[in-house]
């Protein structure tokens, strides 16, 4: 009845990519999210602002409730610890060649260890880039130059497909409006990985305090480490949340 | 074999000796000098593999590995890297005990393992000893799979353990169901000494709630609070013997044949009943002090036995058959000993015991105190007034009580440990259907009875249906019906989005069950032509648990969910 391969060869010491991150638990995450800025918004904390809040302000409060309150509780239905192992604010990992071994992503969430695959744990996961959007921080600049460009040069979710990134929205700025344009401006398309247009993802929610998920598909030009050859293009989706 | 063969082989197998050496004189003189043969042996054993290990660069490694418990076997391991071609194939059949161990010489030696050789596959047959797939071997084993070469970091191998199933295993054979195998490195095994045990009883889920467990353990509290815990008073009257006196008074603690309680009073004081006044080794008078948690070394099987008692007033001796934790030099040693006399007869320390101890599921049915005192344990002082009381009501009803609060028990300590309600149900269902005794492995075997199933489908659909809320749609699961009359081999679900017809698929799932039959798997998931998923999971009932729904939903989740396309 032994009709396994492998225990001589072993196993390939990991496969990359990582398999998708059910667009569905993205989805999730985006509920889970807009729940977060909208307790913010109601209950702050003690001397918190979200409209004043800074940027690392707004992301350690989000990490909080995101961790400690909505996956450990049932507010968010599918947002819980069966899942979702734990959310991580700015933990170092490695880029894609080892050169640089503490970036800092804003947010991780760990998916729990996915069935019998070779992964690399420290790098399967959702990681989540946090940016403002508004006049202060014009969106090319802060947006996308600092914020899909770590994607696309392997920074941060090397070995993922899929990638989050979340707008702090202040001065009426939209997806139509800003990333539309920031994402076509010519000296920009290409360093981002000649994304197309964004597009809504079906089935994603909107309200008057958030945009529904919007996903954009990026090239990458680097190549992953130990021959697995060039690194496939990465989903970055985008939810954008009013903090105005 | 010569020198002159060393690097000659492309493949080495074999089957070592396994027993470790042991003086067999019970003369004393003959005695001593055998054992120092042995040691003499045990030094030999360890530089073959000291010398491996620094002829791979492994310097550190090198200087820390001693042979564990003069075991012969891996010498041999250490041996057939050296007749081995490098990058030659090697296949040893090995003692189980070297995955187990959770000793530090067991760690170190598993680290050089593992850091010394480019490990490709453990087939695990630990739960397998005693059958026939083995004749007539009686311990847990493993075979081993390498390269004869220095592993990659993050270079994985194959951990697979074939679940016994008696019917099988009977006739010499087991199952090995590829889609329960992991891949594990090397770093991993070092990094988590007792990853291997958990997932050779339980599942990813189980190592997941072992790391959110607090990490404070029961050594470091004692240690930390200067309290005393040890193994009880060897006499051994042919070895060297000192003076007992301090045991004298004692009353000489003997297991009661039912009920949680001694009446400590009773008991025969410990000069009367061994009239002698010596012992090889009688121990520090402070371990015998109350107030005192007694723990015998054999758990007993039922969870209504007592795994532990108390003393509170009386001290006590006791023999090296128990464990004694005495907190009598702290003013809080009522409280301590009360919560550790609680926490030990939780669901989760037997969860611990199957997760991390050498020994239980693994042949013997005893602990280790390596295994008490590595159980986590928060600090009792931090509980509040509300816990302090609700503990001690605890602690009362189990030493008095004829029908013990298991489930309030239970829910005291998951709550007290942090766990949620996920986890608790990782726990109960280890503890229920992968305990090392006949009994649980009967039961884990028997078909799924409606209601569980039922229970199984209904966490499966609840864990399911957020991810399908979140796009206005809805998922159903259900049973589908038995196939025959009775005892299908085989039982299945269907997962659809409500509203969606399940063709009939009689003539299909009897087709696919002789197929999978062929393939050794436990679980299979196929797409309905025109949407939705058919789930099949063999017909026992240590599959059907909530722990193994929220697998299914976790696979289904990462390679199924296409069966659903998203509405425009």
């Amino acid at each position: 009845m032994m009709k396994i391969p492998g225990f001589f060869s072993g196993v390939r010491s990991y496969q990359l990519p990582h398999p998708d991150v059910p667009l569905r638990l993205i989805l999730v995450t985006h509920l889970a999210v807009a729940k977060a800025f909208e307790l913010l918004r109601e209950q702050p904390p003690t001397g918190f602002q979200l409209s004043a809040a800074k940027e690392d302000e707004i992301t350690r409060q989000l990490q909080w409730i995101l961790e400690n309150r909505l996956l450990r509780g049932n507010e968010v239905p599918g947002f819980d610890t069966r899942r979702i192992k734990n959310v991580v604010r700015a933990p170092e990992v490695s880029n894609y060649n080892y050169q640089h071994p503490a970036k800092k992503p804003d947010l991780v969430l760990f998916l729990l260890q996915r069935e019998s695959l070779p992964l690399l744990h420290s790098h399967d996961g959702l990681f989540a880039e946090c940016k403002p959007v508004d006049k202060k921080h014009p969106i090319g600049q802060h947006y996308c130059d600092q914020g899909i460009r770590r994607f696309v040069i392997g920074d941060y979710a090397w070995a993922m497909r899929d990638g989050l990134l979340v707008a702090y929205v202040r001065d009426g700025r939209t997806i139509e409006k800003n990333l539309v344009p920031a994402l076509k401006s010519k000296n920009r398309r290409r360093p981002l990985g000649s994304p197309a247009r964004p597009t809504s993802v079906q089935g994603s929610r909107s309200s008057d305090r958030m945009e529904s998920v919007h996903v954009t598909t990026h090239k990458r030009s680097f190549l992953w480490p130990f021959d697995f050859g060039n690194a496939c293009p990465i989903r970055i989706y985008h939810s954008w949340h009013d903090c105005s | 074999m010569p020198e002159s063969l060393n690097s000659h082989f492309d493949i080495v197998v074999t089957n070592p000796p396994w027993t470790r050496l042991r003086p067999v004189s019970i003369e004393p003189d003959k005695k001593a000098e055998e054992l120092q043969h042995i040691a003499e042996i045990n030094i030999e054993f360890t530089n073959i593999a000291r010398r491996v290990l620094r002829a791979r660069g492994l310097e550190k490694v090198a200087a820390k590995y001693s042979n564990p418990d003069n075991n012969p076997d891996l010498p041999f391991l250490w041996r057939a890297t050296e007749w081995a071609k490098p990058g030659g194939v090697i296949a040893m059949a090995l003692p189980g005990r070297i995955i187990l161990k959770q000793s530090e010489t067991g760690k170190i030696a598993r680290e050089a393992i593992m850091r010394g050789l480019a490990v490709t596959g453990i087939l695990n047959g630990s739960d397998l000893e005693k059958t026939p797939v083995w004749a007539n071997m009686d311990l847990p084993f493993m075979l081993l799979f390498a390269r004869n070469s220095i592993p990659g970091s993050e270079q994985p191998f194959h951990f697979a353990t074939p679940v016994r199933e008696n019917h099988l295993s009977s006739r010499g054979q087991f199952r090995l169901d590829y889609q329960s195998a992991d891949a594990l490195t090397a770093e991993m095994v070092i990094a988590r000494p007792w990853l291997l045990k958990a997932l050779a009883v339980g599942t990813a889920l189980d190592v997941e709630v072992i790391e959110r467990l607090p990490k404070s353990t029961v050594s470091q509290f004692w240690a930390d609070n200067k309290l005393t815990s040890g193994e009880g008073y060897n006499i051994s009257p042919n070895l060297k013997q000192h003076g007992a006196s301090d045991l004298f008074d004692l009353p000489d603690f003997q297991l009661p044949t039912s009920g949680f309680m001694v009446d400590f009073g009773k008991l025969p004081e410990w000069k009367d009943r061994h009239n002698r006044k010596t012992a090889h080794a009688p121990r520090n008078e402070g371990l015998y002090a109350p107030p005192l948690v007694i723990v015998p070394q054999t758990p007993r099987e039922s969870r209504e036995d007592p795994k532990a008692f108390i003393s509170r007033t009386t001290a006590v001796a006791f023999s090296k058959s128990n464990y004694g934790y005495s907190a009598g030099a702290d003013p809080n040693g009522d409280l301590f000993v009360s919560a550790l006399y609680l926490v030990l007869h939780s669901a989760l320390y037997q969860h611990h015991c199957l997760m991390k101890s050498s020994r239980q599921g693994a042949s013997f049915r005893t602990i280790l105190k390596e295994d008490l005192d590595g159980f986590p344990f928060p600090d009792p002082r931090e509980l509040t007034v509300a816990q302090r009381k609700q503990l001690l009501s605890f602690v009362h009803a189990l030493e008095h009580d004829s029908t013990k609060p298991w489930e309030e028990i239970d829910k005291f300590v998951f709550a007290l440990y942090g766990l949620t309600e996920h986890d608790a149900g990782v726990v109960r269902d280890t503890v229920r259907f992968c305990g090392p005794y006949r009994s649980v492995r009967m039961l884990s075997e028997q078909p799924i009875p409606p209601e569980e199933m039922e229970i199984f489908r209904k966490y499966l659909e609840d864990m399911l249906q957020p991810l399908f809320l979140v796009t206005n749609q809805r998922v159903a699961v259900f049973a589908y019906p038995t196939l025959n009359q009775w005892n299908d081999p085989w039982r299945f679900l269907s997962i659809s989005l409500v509203g969606d017809r399940i063709p009939n698929m009689d003539h299909v799932l009897r087709r696919l069950i002789d197929e999978v039959n062929k393939t050794t798997a436990s679980r299979i998931v196929f797409h309905i032509p025109n949407g939705g998923l058919i789930l099949g999971i063999i017909n026992q009932r240590r599959f059907w648990t909530r722990s193994r729904a929220r697998l299914c939903s976790l696979y289904i989740e990462q390679h199924h969910l296409s069966a659903f396309p998203i509405p425009s």
